[in-house]
């Protein structure tokens, strides 16, 4: 491994910290005594010996930022959240003039999906020196990694690192619930094995001239809280496409042999295709006659076998436009969680592997409960009980479940950060 | 919607007293100069919702009358986006048409003999399907679509499935504008019916069956992100310019008889509403508040409340029937700006009245059912 420090040891199973560059007392890490932080990112060799040693000392691992482990993929994130305009106050919109959201979740499981069995890290830049980060936000990068199944790098902000060397009350405060949010997710270690619980996947190269698009398509198609499958077009075989409805292939150039094959038995069984233009020409999807079905502007619709195929007239080139359409292609009438208010919500839906219980992360990416306008998740299925785990407290709550058609509804009062809306199935 | 009914359901529900009266012929005062308003009580969407509602077509002179072999337009009333609620309470439930409301209405049109109804509604922000809208609201389209033997949607904020926009002219030249440019829909029926729901409004005072044709006009030309020369493709945002007049529609649609006119919301709003009843006549209002808010038209509108008003108003003049409304939710329908529930704006009212679409004065409306001092329920509190 290229690190100047050496890697000690195994990949701890705890959390990761980059570890301040201001901090170079070793004093701080007791800080870390009896909280779940086990590994060290020191931002470089030199300078941070004596902090390395200490910290060897203490059983925690240490590595240069940068040149993490082996068995760990670091990505590249953002912070997660809200973001702001420039000139700060008012949030910035995204494309549909809502609030834009930034989100590491897509980039966690793309990246597992390519990795699978790697310990996933994702790291942002610090902030800027003068820039002062609320403790909700890191609560929400953290959730919003941990959800995924990654492990955000815990990454102070200049205010709260220099408060917590200071051990002043309220930076201490917030590292404590820092630590307790991941407490939290350590004790629920098993979610992260928890498969998506997908009713459409995409499927992509996602690398090469495909890169941009494909992973743009993915960070938006969870804005609109469609829940997807990632499947990289390598991988695309018949049994990767059990149990869905339907399948995006937002890739300019046809896929492979196998690849086509299997997305067009996928058809013929009954799901639905949603392509570029290429696929008009693919042999084995002769044009069908036109469906009953209300002219959408921008794909022709075609039956095939007992599904469709969703060709677009054009080349797909604006991802929300196509995640979108894509939600309206397959229906609303499968989604499986759906938002009323809870404007900054989002949703990441997972099925325990024995299929009797099911577990909608939901990550407010606002940071902070709106008791005007309370929360209400809409959540497919028949529910025998629903339970929310949360940061602030160590037992789930029960909730109550207002039946309704092919789904539940249930409240979700004072939900800042997290919540872990967990269902037990019918069997 | 949390329950589901399909037509058979619906045959069943309306197989009481309602059925077995038959359309009633056209009364003479509905066709004389007193407009007629019908009121009924209806305290729950259960199953007296339909004779009740089949009783104020009754007492309208029939349905059959109005749609035999027609094809019957219906704009309906979801505002704003489909997540927005008022606490936990459905939309339906406070600011949107409830959807028992439409499927009934859509049913009785079918029996009455409709040829076709299409339901309207222009959807926010999206060139999406209604049905998928409504999906997205949590009601079932399909106990919609089977309510009657040939049920349409569209999707009305955009050209939508025509191949060109329809203008229709405003009488006498419009407050604001001469003509607006229309999803094809609201021209090619033989019968508007605007089914609204009975609520306060922020800028216009109350929404009623009036103010629920604002939505009628295509964000595409008349909206924020609407296009400069020609309409956009997809609608998206609200109508914005149509409050503050910050810009003309798009160009290829007629522009104001104004532009020096005040660019102010309280100004501009009621006026444009007047105008667009005046170009595209309701010929049935329906107005419902089994459930409702008060205090604003939408969760967006603070204060606000959900109410119980437990009523239903319909009639076949739309100033007329709003004049009744307001008289149920305890305000007066001969209010001017500067009194309730137009404190800050003009009255609609007053402004279609003014065109000529209809009479608001109590004493020139014949109201049939129940009387107001039953059905009244006061939306402002003390």
């Amino acid at each position: 491994m290229n690190c100047a420090l050496g890697y000690n040891g195994p990949v701890h199973p705890n959390w990761p910290l980059r570890w301040p560059a201001e901090w170079r007392d070793t004093g701080a890490l007791d800080l870390l005594k009896g909280a779940p932080i086990g590994f060290l990112l020191l931002p470089s060799a030199d300078g941070y010996q004596d902090v390395a040693a200490r910290a060897r000392q203490l059983d925690i691992a240490v590595c240069e930022i940068g040149h993490p482990p082996p068995g760990v993929e670091m990505v590249k994130g953002e912070w997660p959240g809200v973001r702001m305009a420039p000139a700060g106050g008012d949030a910035a919109s995204g494309p549909t003039g809502a609030p834009w959201v930034d989100s590491n979740g897509w980039l966690v499981r793309l990246s597992r999906a390519r990795k699978p069995g790697a310990d996933l890290w994702v790291t942002a830049d610090p902030p800027p020196s003068n820039e002062v980060v609320p403790l909700s936000r890191h609560l929400v990068a953290l959730a919003d990694g941990a959800a995924c199944g990654g492990r955000w790098v815990v990454t102070l902000d200049k205010g709260f690192a220099d408060g917590l060397a200071a051990r002043k009350p309220g930076s201490v405060d917030g590292w404590n619930k820092l630590m307790g949010a991941i407490a939290f997710f350590r004790a629920h270690s098993e979610w992260s094995a928890w498969p998506v619980d997908a009713v459409l996947s995409v499927v992509s190269t996602f690398s090469g001239d495909n890169e941009f698009f494909s992973r743009e398509l993915l960070n938006l198609m969870a804005r609109t809280n469609i829940s997807y499958g990632i499947l990289e077009t390598a991988a695309c075989r018949p049994e990767a496409l059990g149990g869905l409805r339907a399948v995006v292939y937002p890739d300019a150039q046809p896929p492979p042999a196998e690849a086509r094959q299997a997305l067009v038995d996928f058809v013929e069984r009954g799901g639905l295709l949603i392509a570029g233009p290429q696929w008009s020409a693919t042999p084995g999807v002769a044009p069908g006659r036109s469906s009953a079905e209300e002219p959408h502007p921008r794909y022709e619709l075609r039956r095939f076998g007992k599904g469709r195929i969703a060709l677009a007239h054009k080349q797909p080139d604006d991802p929300y436009e196509m995640a979108q359409d894509a939600q309206i292609l397959l229906s609303h009438r499968y989604d499986l969680v759906r938002f009323f208010n809870g404007f900054l919500l989002g949703a990441y839906s997972t099925v325990s592997p024995d299929g009797k219980r099911r577990l909608a992360h939901i990550v407010n990416y606002g940071g902070g409960a709106d008791d005007d306008d309370p929360a209400t998740a809409r959540i497919a299925g028949r529910f025998r009980s629903a339970r929310l785990w949360s940061f602030e407290s160590a037992n789930a709550r029960r909730l109550e479940m207002v039946e309704q058609k092919d789904g539940i509804e249930v409240p979700l009062p004072g939900l800042t950060v997290y919540g872990g809306v967990e269902l037990e199935a019918y069997v | 919607m949390s329950n589901t009914c399909t037509r058979r359901q619906w045959l069943a529900a309306a197989s009481g007293a309602a059925l077995a009266r038959a359309f009633a012929p056209a009364a003479s005062a509905a066709a004389g100069p007193m407009p007629r308003v019908a009121i009924a009580k209806c305290p729950t969407y259960g199953p007296e919702l339909l004779p009740a509602m089949q009783r104020m077509f009754d007492q309208l002179g029939g349905l059959e009358r109005l749609v035999k072999g027609k094809t019957v337009a219906i704009k309906v009333n979801m505002t704003g986006d489909t997540n927005f609620r008022l606490g936990h309470a459905p939309a339906e439930d406070t600011h949107y048409t409830h959807p028992r409301v439409i499927g009934a209405a859509v049913h009785l049109m079918g029996r009455a003999g409709a040829r076709r109804v299409r339901l309207l509604e222009s959807c926010w922000s999206t060139s999406g399907p209604l049905e998928e809208f409504m999906l997205q609201a949590n009601w079932e389209p399909r106990d919609l679509a089977g309510a009657a033997p040939r049920v349409e949607f569209e999707n009305t904020n955009y050209l939508g499935r025509a191949g060109k926009y329809a203008r229709l002219q405003t009488p006498k030249g419009g407050h604001i504008f001469q003509a607006f440019d229309l999803n094809h829909s609201y021209q090619d029926c033989d019968v508007f019916v605007s089914l609204a729901k009975m609520k306060d409004h922020a800028t216009a005072g109350v929404t009623l069956s009036m103010k629920n044709c604002f939505g009628i006009l295509p964000v595409t030309i008349y909206g924020d992100g609407a296009g400069v020369d020609e309409p956009s493709v997809e609608p998206h945002g609200g109508r914005g310019i149509m409050h503050s007049g910050s810009r003309q529609p798009s160009k290829s649609a007629p522009p104001e008889n104004d532009p020096k006119t005040p660019r102010e919301d309280t100004y501009r709003i009621p006026r444009i509403v007047a105008d667009v009843v005046a170009a595209r006549p309701i010929d049935l209002a329906i107005v419902e508040a089994v459930r409702s808010m008060a205090g604003g038209e939408g969760p967006w509108v603070k204060p606000s409340r959900a109410v119980r008003p437990g009523v239903l108003v319909a009639g076949t003049n739309c100033v007329a029937t709003d004049a009744v409304c307001m008289a149920v939710m305890g305000y007066d329908p001969m209010a001017v700006r500067g009194t309730p529930p137009f404190e800050k704006c003009d009255s609609t009212l007053q402004l279609a009245e003014g065109l000529g679409v209809g009479p608001r004065d109590l004493k020139r409306i014949e109201m049939v059912g129940t009387p107001v001092r039953e059905a009244l329920f006061r939306y402002r509190l003390g």
